[in-house]
């Protein structure tokens, strides 16, 4: 592993790439080359088994090669109202394809310098790895003062030609003082092959900004890795509803840190599980300061063998008093086949704080479903009735009603797919 | 013959818990049932409107002539069988109109009638919640949550009206209601009884069925109907307690 991709970094950069941040490409590619792909040995990936990758040389997937037509085919099918458009396509700004309201700048991330941003977050053989080989990226930002109404939709559609590429994403958010907008990563492929998406991202809330985030994966057959560090200075408010629905490896590193005082964080995640798909949420929600809330729902339905990770830790920090934290992780096995493995944790270390967690996993509530059958609605109509219920409470904090349509039109797909 | 019970005897496990119960109830009639905690009210109920994990180990069942042993839930529903749950069950995120509307339409669809619109609902569910004297409000919750105890029973008796069985089993409608709702409860039933409509209420108190006059009452001790009789009965029992039929069997 360690020749070829030190190889591949050299014929990479010899192609003229990775001029920017020199340096720091060589820490990254020293890191991911000493560490090398995590083994199940590894607290953190205990469950999720990623040593098959190391047996594979995954090499950089190039933009050029991309099929317009196909592009545009996607982007079709996936309209959705009153949403303004930023097409990344294999990690790269696509202007032709976007449209957005002139208040929102937009820039290649190598020109934006976001690269302290990520230094407090620890980073893993994927960061590290995208760290070297990441070549573009996006730069949103939010001006001081400025509320976007309309939802601002990242598609990033990456696109491979065989089974052993990988796309490098990059992407920073800075939400300006007192700004708001909604924003959402739309995860999309037309390829079948089992690539990697290696997706590195950030968002800054300055003071009393606002930003919902809102993740959409649909990539079915390639496996997805993303590290999303979030960081609110006081005041902020930062509402994320995201929706998995299935992919055969789909890692998801999320921290949130209240750097400010009286920071709002909400996560509302909802997996859609089926086959052999993996889904794992690590999330760490750090209250650094004082008079922080936050509320966590993290929500998985599962079938056939498919399977759900979820370690989800709350940090109260020496002092961050009136902190009020909320974590609750579901799970529904709708097969005897499918499997969790949950570790909520709280660790508290001030005294005037009021937080709470709990996991569950279990098959339909049989109470439940006879008093649904006991009025008459059959079998398979109560349990798609019982579950879109379940799913509801993730789904109902989308302010979008188009987003909100989607995410029902998806729940809803998934529950047609039963057969 | 609306039911007809015959040598019902079922078991939980190994627990045997209805011991040769026979029962017959015609079109029209207003049944009471009786008896100590844990004496198979709620078990006979399930049973017959089909809960799961029980087993029959002898006897029969017929609803209008017809066994229903091997029907499953939605089907007894869809012919007419209500049960008014002793314990409603809250279901999270499913909105009550939601909810309501899917079991109306299911029967709809069984009787060969198109589909209610929600609009259409609306207007005739909001006819049906002045029977009960219900809130708006509480079509906008999901069904169950967060409703007190007596709200939960209004609920119950809702879905009765709104579904129109021909057979409504009310397994302690009247616990946890107050004076006032006892009284909008009794005459949301007492208003829909109808000559082809028959009703089991199942009660610990004689104060209901002043309300609701029962033609029969029978009294349910350890599995099998050890009494029968008018109304009176039911007063009896209230005077002598349950100690009085214990006497009766030796
Ligand atoms: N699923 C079960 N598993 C084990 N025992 C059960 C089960 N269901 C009922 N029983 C037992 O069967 C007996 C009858 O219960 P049931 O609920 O029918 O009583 P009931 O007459 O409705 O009592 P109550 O007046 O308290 O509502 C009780 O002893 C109860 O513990
Ligand atoms: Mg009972």
């Amino acid at each position: 592993m360690n020749s070829f991709y030190g190889k591949e970094f050299d014929r990479w950069v010899k192609d003229g790439h990775g001029s920017s941040n020199h340096t720091l490409r060589e820490v990254g590619l020293k890191h991911f080359q000493e560490l090398g792909f995590p083994t199940t040995r590894q607290e953190e990936w205990r469950f999720t088994n990623v040593s098959q990758l190391g047996k594979s040389h995954y090499s950089w997937s190039s933009s050029t090669k991309v099929d317009e037509q196909a592009i545009q085919k996607l982007l079709d099918e996936h309209r959705i109202a009153d949403t303004y458009t930023i097409c990344m396509i294999n990690g790269v700004l696509n202007k032709n394809l976007s449209n957005f309201h002139e208040s929102i700048i937009i820039e290649d991330i190598l020109s934006a310098n976001t690269d302290s941003f990520h230094e407090n977050s620890i980073s893993t053989p994927f960061t590290d790895w995208n760290t070297a080989f990441y070549n573009s990226g996006l730069y949103l930002e939010i001006p001081d003062n400025i509320q976007i109404e309309k939802p601002i939709r990242v598609i990033w559609i990456n696109q491979f030609n065989s089974h052993t590429e990988v796309v490098h994403s990059k992407s920073h958010v800075n939400m300006g003082l007192n700004s708001e907008a909604v924003i959402i990563d739309h995860f999309l492929t037309d390829s079948n092959y089992e690539s990697i998406i290696n997706h590195v991202s950030g968002i800054q809330l300055n003071e009393n900004s606002q930003c919902e985030y809102i993740k959409i994966q649909e990539e079915t057959s390639a496996k997805h890795f993303h590290s999303l560090d979030v960081i609110q200075d006081a005041n902020s408010r930062y509402i994320s509803t995201q929706l998995a629905t299935g992919s055969p490896l789909n890692r998801n590193e999320c921290t949130i840190i209240q750097q400010g005082e009286g920071c709002d964080s909400k996560l509302y995640v909802l997996g859609l599980q089926r086959d052999q798909h993996h889904v794992d949420y690590q999330t760490i929600i750090r209250h650094d300061n004082i008079h922080g809330t936050s509320r966590e729902v993290v929500k998985n339905i599962l079938r056939d063998s498919s399977r759900a990770v979820f370690n989800g830790r709350v940090i109260v920090a020496r002092g961050s008093q009136k902190t009020d934290a909320f974590q609750s992780n579901k799970n529904i096995l709708l097969s005897k086949n499918a499997r969790v493995n949950a570790n909520p944790q709280l660790e508290i270390y001030a005294d005037d704080v009021a937080c709470s967690h709990g996991s569950t996993t279990g098959e339909l509530d049989d109470d439940a479903l006879f008093y649904l059958r006991s009025r008459g609605i059959g079998l398979d109509e109560a349990q798609s009735l019982m579950i879109s219920g379940f799913a509801t409470e993730v789904i109902e904090n989308i302010s979008s009603e188009s987003i909100r349509d989607l995410f029902t039109l998806r729940l809803e797909n998934w529950l047609e797919a039963k057969a | 013959m609306m039911l007809k019970i015959k040598n019902l005897h079922a078991s939980v496990g190994d627990k045997p818990i209805l011991k040769g119960i026979n029962l017959e109830v015609k079109a029209g009639e207003m049944h009471a049932i009786m008896g100590r905690n844990g004496s198979g009210k709620s078990t006979l109920t399930n049973i017959i409107t089909g809960k799961e994990g029980y087993t029959i180990t002898d006897g029969s069942i017929e609803y209008k002539g017809k066994s229903i042993l091997d029907d499953s839930p939605e089907d007894r529903a869809l012919n007419g069988i209500f049960q008014s749950f002793q314990y409603p069950v809250v279901i999270h995120g499913v909105n009550n109109t939601y909810f309501l509307r899917t079991a109306y339409n299911a029967k709809r669809k069984y009787l060969g009638q198109p589909e209610l619109d929600a609009a259409s609902f609306m207007k005739l569910i909001r006819e049906k919640m002045k029977l009960v004297e219900m809130d708006r409000s509480y079509l906008k919750r999901s069904v169950n949550d967060g409703f007190s105890g007596g709200e939960k029973k209004r609920n119950e008796i809702l879905q009765m009206v709104t579904l129109e069985p021909s057979l409504s089993i009310l397994d302690e409608t009247d616990s946890g209601l107050d004076i006032d709702a006892l009284k909008i409860v009794a005459n949301g039933v007492n208003n829909f009884r109808r000559e082809d409509r028959s009703f089991i209420v199942i009660t610990h108190y004689q104060r209901l069925l002043k309300y609701i006059e029962p033609d029969v009452v029978h009294v349910l001790m350890d599995g099998q109907i050890v009494k029968t009789g008018g109304k009176e009965l039911a007063l009896a029992l209230e005077e002598k307690g349950y100690g009085w039929l214990d006497g009766d069997q030796l």
